[in-house]
Parts: structure tokens; sequence; C-alpha cells
């Protein structure tokens, strides 16, 4: 029961986890605000909506971050708090073997690589990127 | 005060390349193509000794040019990259690129723990030992999430730094230096320790020899180029240790499932091990050893209890019998045998008790199915639906493997020689793609590591126990006689037959011996002492240049001697560094007894003492300088408190007496579990009970939260 439970739990905050990610990846890089190439002047009103800006940005940080620890959090502490329930074989792998083993790094890399994209796509849709050096792309 | 000029900050990102010539145009091609090279001449190095030995070269030389030829090009390249420039021997100029961070990173996180351990841990714990799996490569979530990108954008050279300046006061950066010092050394006599064992093991040298020995080979590296140094050497190191890891894993696994892939092939071998399990715990040979174990240590606890008067009868017994055979003339070496055997008994009550306490605990595990291993796959000990105690088992088992998890976990997250590599990058975008590909870097060896702990297992299982003493497989004669504290075999129960419990092992072996269990050639041993030895120096640069950073920069530049020039500063650092190695290598060369508790407690430590003040720095403007410094201490104090009132080594350094008090049955190694959240409460609360930060550090948070500079 508890295994049912725990996994209904993972699933759903993968969704959870997952719909804001939807919703960056459906903005589409040459539709992001006129203001994310143009260099920012400085008068009294630019700052205003600069400041305005920052908030909203800082917001969406906040909250991929969280979701994305959230996800972090249920995985690790989840699959091993009830390993004993989960070690059922699936595919000839004990599945809670399985995922402390490979399971959950391949999840790590996935979230890590995810807040990396997706941190980015905040940074253009803000306008609030840094310059990338000059000269070859330095990966 | 500390805080950087937003100026400053700017220069340094967008200092001009074109004139540098790292860093410049090109800088990715050309880095590109050094390393292809690099790793093509490497795998020719291999072949060509392979080919060497099979002509007749004598082993030693194959262990003599690894060792020189590797360390000979650690060294060219720290040479290549001297420099005096303070961003250069920093931070390498913030011009290393993702990848190439990335694979630094691994290196400079993977030690002779990672390479030789824990594939040796993991045979032994089985899923247990998944502990330090799951937390070496969690903690890279939160570095990502919470801490790298947030760094990079700081910009500056220290973890101290950030404290110093966020926190805008000398006590902070203090204590960061101490909590530095107190992780990052203990640490770094470990890898030095490492070193010194593989140099010797590689060459035939002294283990003292060897460290100085392998101390040259870290120094080299480091210490005329600094971090720029470091940085490259370590991607070569992480080139030669990640070769020599996966080639004897995939042969292995070839040679068992004709599958190259080990880490989607060993659900076989894990399910062969699981049956081999069920039958040798119900074998009847198994239980006669297990009982004659079980006799032992009733013996040796009744010892114990008077162990005066037990040792004046073994010596009266010994005496009385050497006396029996002199008087029958019995033949000389019986003679010779009982006399070596009365020699060895301890001479003091003291003496005795510690032999026959270690005695009784090996007799405790050996009278246990299994050699006192748990089933493979089974996840913790006891049965949650067995009887109270079994309950119980389970119960304190689960907390404590959770309890493990979370402090590798957030330790991971908050020791100061990874971090560090987040502030070389060029851009803050770069060092958020570099956390991914170090993470990439380092699970293609821990994937493969519980995957080589279970095809051993198989080995040993189905080729081992239940064959007969007189043809046992070469490797294991082999090993035996090599160092018998890896590998020994009696015939305890004189059948004849190895049963599972006559074998006691070693850990290291694991990863040792696979190049013979896979019947590799002998240039693969070599190949694999060259990867561990890459490991434990790469992990050993990195945290000497931490430790001596720590020093010059932050408590002689920073607190000492402000006006300090830059190239006065570069010098004192490498004095530093060199005084900072040749004492760990003291250290390390008296071979420190527990010295594996002492790093587990580093990453209690840098848990309970770093994570709370940097996240809370960054994601709360309002904590302040007196809740970091409280929220610091009283982290370090409970984690500290708790591992010396329950760590048996500790207590008795410390003399204390009586049954320790776990809380909750948690284990001393897991101390940081108590210590982070209690650095959380307490930084939150002082914080909240004081008046808020400066805004102009307010605003300098802000700053810190969005990549482009303002």
């Amino acid at each position: 029961m508890a295994a049912t439970l725990s996994a209904s739990v993972t699933l759903h905050s993968f969704f959870a986890t997952a719909a804001p990610l939807f919703a960056l990846m459906a903005q589409p890089d040459n539709q992001l605000p006129f203001f994310a190439s143009t260099k920012v002047s400085l008068s009294d009103h630019d700052k205003a909506a600069l400041l305005a800006r920052k908030r909203a940005h800082w917001r969406k940080v906040k909250r991929l971050t969280l979701w994305l620890l959230i996800g972090w959090a249920v995985v690790t502490f989840g699959s091993t708090y009830f390993a004993r329930e989960l070690n059922v074989v699936v595919l000839g792998w004990p599945f809670s073997y399985w995922m402390a083993a490979q399971g959950t790094l391949l999840v790590y890399v996935f979230i890590i690589g995810v807040y990396a994209w997706a941190s980015h796509k905040l940074d253009l849709l803000y306008g609030l990127a840094e310059p990338q050096p000059s000269g070859e792309a330095l990966e | 005060m500390a805080w950087p000029s937003r100026s400053q900050a700017e220069k340094r990102l967008n200092r001009p390349r074109a004139s540098h010539a790292l860093g410049s145009p090109g800088w990715m091609g050309r880095l590109n193509k050094l390393y292809a090279l690099y790793t093509l001449a490497f795998v020719a190095l291999v072949a060509l000794l392979g080919v060497l030995e099979q002509m007749g070269m004598p082993r030693s030389w194959i262990g003599f040019v690894f060792l020189f030829a590797t360390i000979g090009v650690y060294a060219g390249i720290g040479l290549v990259c001297r420099t005096t420039d303070a961003t250069e021997y920093y931070v390498a100029g913030r011009s290393v690129p993702a990848v190439y961070n990335g694979m630094a990173t691994g290196a400079d996180w993977m030690s002779a723990a990672s390479f030789i351990g824990m594939a040796g841990t993991l045979y032994i714990s089985g899923y247990t030992g998944l502990a330090f799996v799951l937390g070496w490569t969690g903690g890279y979530v939160l570095v990502a999430l919470l801490l790298a990108p947030y760094l990079r954008k700081f910009a500056q050279f220290t973890i101290p730094d950030f404290l110093g300046a966020r926190y805008g006061d000398r006590v902070p950066r203090l204590l960061g230096v101490f909590a530095v010092i107190l992780v990052s050394f203990t640490y770094v006599v470990a890898q030095i320790y490492g070193v010194g064992l593989i140099t010797s093991r590689l060459t035939g040298v002294a283990f003292e020899l060897g460290v100085f020995l392998g101390l040259g080979g870290i120094l080299v590296c480091s210490f005329l180029g600094g971090m720029r140094a470091v940085t490259w050497t370590q991607v070569a190191q992480y080139i030669v240790l990640i070769i020599a890891f996966l080639v004897p894993v995939v042969w292995l696994s070839v040679k068992q499932t004709s599958n190259p892939l080990p880490q989607l092939a060993y659900s076989y071998q894990l399910a062969q091990v699981g049956d081999r399990e069920r039958v040798l715990m119900a074998d009847p040979a198994e239980l006669e050893v297990q009982a004659i174990f079980a006799q032992q240590v009733r013996t040796l606890t009744a010892q114990l209890q008077s162990p005066a008067s037990a040792l004046r009868e073994q010596r009266k017994a010994a005496e009385a019998y050497v006396a029996a055979l002199k008087k029958a003339d019995a033949p000389l070496h019986e003679r010779a045998a009982a006399e070596r055997y009365l020699a060895k008994l301890p001479r003091t009550v003291d003496g005795a008790i510690a032999l026959w306490r270690e005695q009784l605990q090996v007799a405790q595990l050996k009278s246990q199915p299994l050699n006192g291993m748990q089933p493979h796959a089974q996840p913790f000990l006891g049965d949650p639906d067995g009887s109270e105690d079994d309950k119980a088992l389970f119960e304190s088992s689960r907390r404590n493997f959770i309890a493990l998890v979370f402090c590798l976990v957030f330790g991971t997250a908050a020791l100061p020689h990874v971090l560090v590599r987040y502030y070389t990058t060029p851009t803050v975008r770069a060092a958020r793609q570099s956390v991914t590909w170090s993470l990439l870097f380092i699970v293609l060896l821990y994937l493969a590591a519980p995957a080589l702990a279970v095809m051993v297992k198989y080995e040993i299982f189905n080729g081992l126990v239940g064959s007969s003493f007189d043809q046992l497989p070469a490797w294991v004669s082999a090993w035996s006689k090599v160092d018998p504290s890896l590998l020994s075999l009696t015939d305890v129960n004189k059948d004849g037959v190895v049963q599972l419990n006559e074998l006691s092992i070693g850990g290291d072996i694991i990863v040792l011996a696979t190049p013979e269990i896979a019947g590799l050639p002998y240039v693969v041993s070599g190949l694999i002492a060259a990867g561990g030895l890459a490991a434990a120096l790469s992990t050993a640069d990195g945290l000497l240049l931490t430790v001596a950073n720590a020093l010059s920069h932050d408590l002689y530049y920073k607190l000492i001697d402000p006006k300090a020039s830059t190239a006065r500063r570069v010098t004192i650092s490498k004095m530093l560094l060199l005084v900072v190695a040749l004492a760990a290598a003291y250290v390390a060369a008296q071979k420190p007894a527990d010295i594996l508790f002492l790093v587990s407690a580093a990453f209690s430590l840098a848990a309970s003492a770093f994570f709370p003040a940097l996240t809370l720095g960054i994601f709360w403007k309002r904590a302040n300088t007196a809740g970091a410094v409280l929220g610091m201490l009283s982290g370090m104090g409970v984690t500290v408190f708790y591992m010396a009132t329950t760590q048996p080594w500790l207590r008795s350094v410390l003399g204390l007496t009586g049954e320790p008090q776990l809380w909750w049955d948690i284990e001393p190694i897991s101390a940081g579990v108590f210590g982070v959240p209690v650095g959380f409460a307490v930084m939150v609360v002082v914080s909240l009970l004081t008046p808020a930060p400066p805004l102009a550090v307010q605003r300098r948070v802000q700053a810190l939260r969005h990549a482009a500079s303002d």
C-alpha cells in the first residue's frame, strides 16, 4: 500500500514539476520580448520597468528551483525510505536496488540539465542574460 | 567592505582575451585537439607497454613507466601553466569552458576512496553501501540549484570570501577559514596517505618514501601555477582515471555475459548472486564453519571477562606444552612452532584485551551467515514484519541509511574545494552547465562501481566458494601471497573445500584484482594503479590549494595585510602551499588510525559549517552577521559534540568513559543530521531577533540573483 502511495506521489510531483517547464519549452526563442536583446537605457521609467522585470525573473527562478528541489527530495528520500516495499523485480532488476544504483543518479543528471537549460531560457525571456564572451563561443 | 566594486567585477568578466593565450578565440578548439592527442598518446602508451610485456619486459618496469610517465605529464602541464597573476593563480583566469571544468571537478571530486574504496564498500555492504553513491551524487543537485551560479556571479576567489563579503565582518570570514582547514586538511591527509600506498604498490618503494614521492607529484602540479595548473592537470587526470576504471570493468563484463555494457547487463549476475546467497545460507558446510566461529566467540567472551587470569592460564599451558615437547624430545619443527606460539602471546593484560577484542569482532562477523554480509540487493537490516527486535533493527538501519545520505548530500554541496571550481568558468551560464558536465563525468564511474562489485561477488560465489583448496583460482593464490590483509583463506573446518566464511577480504581488492579475475595482462594492473594515483593526486591538488588559499588570501591578505601587492600575495600563497603540503605529508607518514572516520566526518562538518550560511546568504536577504556567526558556531558545535561523545576513537582520545548516548540510534558519522538543522534554525532565529543587514548588502545580494550585471 505504501508502495502505491509513494509511486503516485512521484508521478504527481513529476507532472507538477514538468508543467511550468513545458510552458517554457513552448516559448520559441524568436518570440522573446523585445527587450531581450536591446541595451537597457537608464531613464527613471526604464529603471522601474527593469526592477519589475528583475522581481518577476527572480520569482520564476525561485519557483523553478523549488519544484526541481521537491522532485529531487521525493526521488532521493522517497525511493530509499520505501526501499523495502518497492524492491520488486522489474525488467530483471530489483527496483529499489536499481533506483539507488542507477535510476536516481540519472534523475539527478536530468534535473541539473533541466535547470541549466531552463534558467538560461528564463534569463533570455526577461532580458537578464549576461553578455556571452566574444570570440569563439565558450560552451 | 570586502565586496568587490561593480566595475572591478565587470572588468574581470570582460577581461580582454585576445592578448591572452588562454581564453582567446580558438581556445576551445585548441583544447579539444590537445586533450584528444593526449588521450590517444595515453592509449598508445598502454598498448605499447602491453606489447612489451608480451615480449618479456619485467613487471616492475611497467610500474615505473606508468608512475614516471603520468607524473611527468602532470608536472609538464604544471610547468607550462605557471603564473604570478592573482586571477590566474586563484581561479584559472575564469576561462575554463564548462565541459573542461566538469572534467576537472570530476577528478577533483573522485578521490582514492571513490576509485578504489567504493567498489569494495559496495561488495561488502550491498545496498547499504549505495548510501555513498546516492549522497556523493545527490549533493551536486544542491550545488547546481542553490550555489554554483550565484558563487560564479559573486566572482571572488574563495568560500570565506563569500562569507566575509556577505556578512560584512571579520568573524564570519575567520570562522570560514577555520572550517575550511578543519574539513580540507583531514581530507588531504587521507589523499596523501592513498598516494603513498599506491606509489609503494606500483614501484615497491617504502610507504614513507612513496608519500614523499607522491607529494612531489602533487607539488609540481599546484606549486607554480595554482588553480590554473591544477585545473589542466585535473582534466588530464580525469582522462587517465576514467580509462583505468572502465577498461577492466568492461572486459570483465564481456567475459561474464558477453555484453560490453556492465551497467545494463549485471542484473543477470545480481540475480545469480541472490540465488547463490539463498543456497549458501542453508549449506551445511557453511553452517559448520559458522558454528566453529560461534564457539570462538564464546571462548573469547569468557576470556575477556577475566583477562588477567585467562592470559596467565594460556601462558602456563603454553609453557607446559613447550616443556613437555622438550622432555619427549619431539621433532625440532614442532618445538619451534610451540615456542613461536608462546612468544606471540600478548605480554601485557592490556595487549591481550586489545587482541582478543579484535579477534572477537572478526569471529562475531564470521559466525553469521554470508560472512556477515547482508543479501546484496536487500535494503536495510532486520525485518519490518518480524519480531520486536527485528522491527527495531529495521527501523534504526533505515534511519541511519537516510541520515548518512543526508549528511553526504549536504556535505558534498558544502565542500570548499569543489565549490571554488565554479568560480573558474567564464560565465554564470557556463557555471550551471558545468555542474551538469561534472555530474555526468562522475556518474560514468559511479554507475560502473556497483556493477563491478556485483560481478566480483558473482565470481567469488561461483568460482571460488565450493572449489577445492588444492585448485584455487590463480588470482586467489597470487593475491593471498602478495597481501594477506587483502585476501586470506583458512580451511577452518578442514574439509578441503572453500566456504564463504573461510574467506577474509579487504575491500580494496575488488578493484585491484579485477584485471586478474578478468584474465587481463599485468599492464592493466599497472593502468589501475595509475588511475588510482591520478584520483588521489587530483583530489589532493584541489584540497591543498583550497587550504593554502584560505590561509594566504583570507587570513593573510584580507585580515592581516590588505595592502599586500598581487605578486606578494601569490608568493605567500605558494609558500603556504609548501608548508601545508609538508605538514599533511608528515601527518600521513605517521599512518594515523581512523583516517577513514576523519574523512567521513569532514562531510558532516562541512555541511553544518557552510551549507546554512551559504544558501541563506543567497536566498534570504534578511540573514545577517549575528545569525551567520551563531548559526555556523552552533551547527559545527552540535556536530563536533555529537561525534566527540559517540565515536569510539574520539572518546578514547578525550578519555570519556561509560556508555555513549546515541540520539535516535544515529551513528556518529552522520552527526551532521543534527548540526545542519540546528545551524539553520539558529541562523534564522538570531537573524530575526537582530537588525536587518545594511541596505547596501541587501542590494548586492539581489545582484547575485541575475546572471546579467547591472
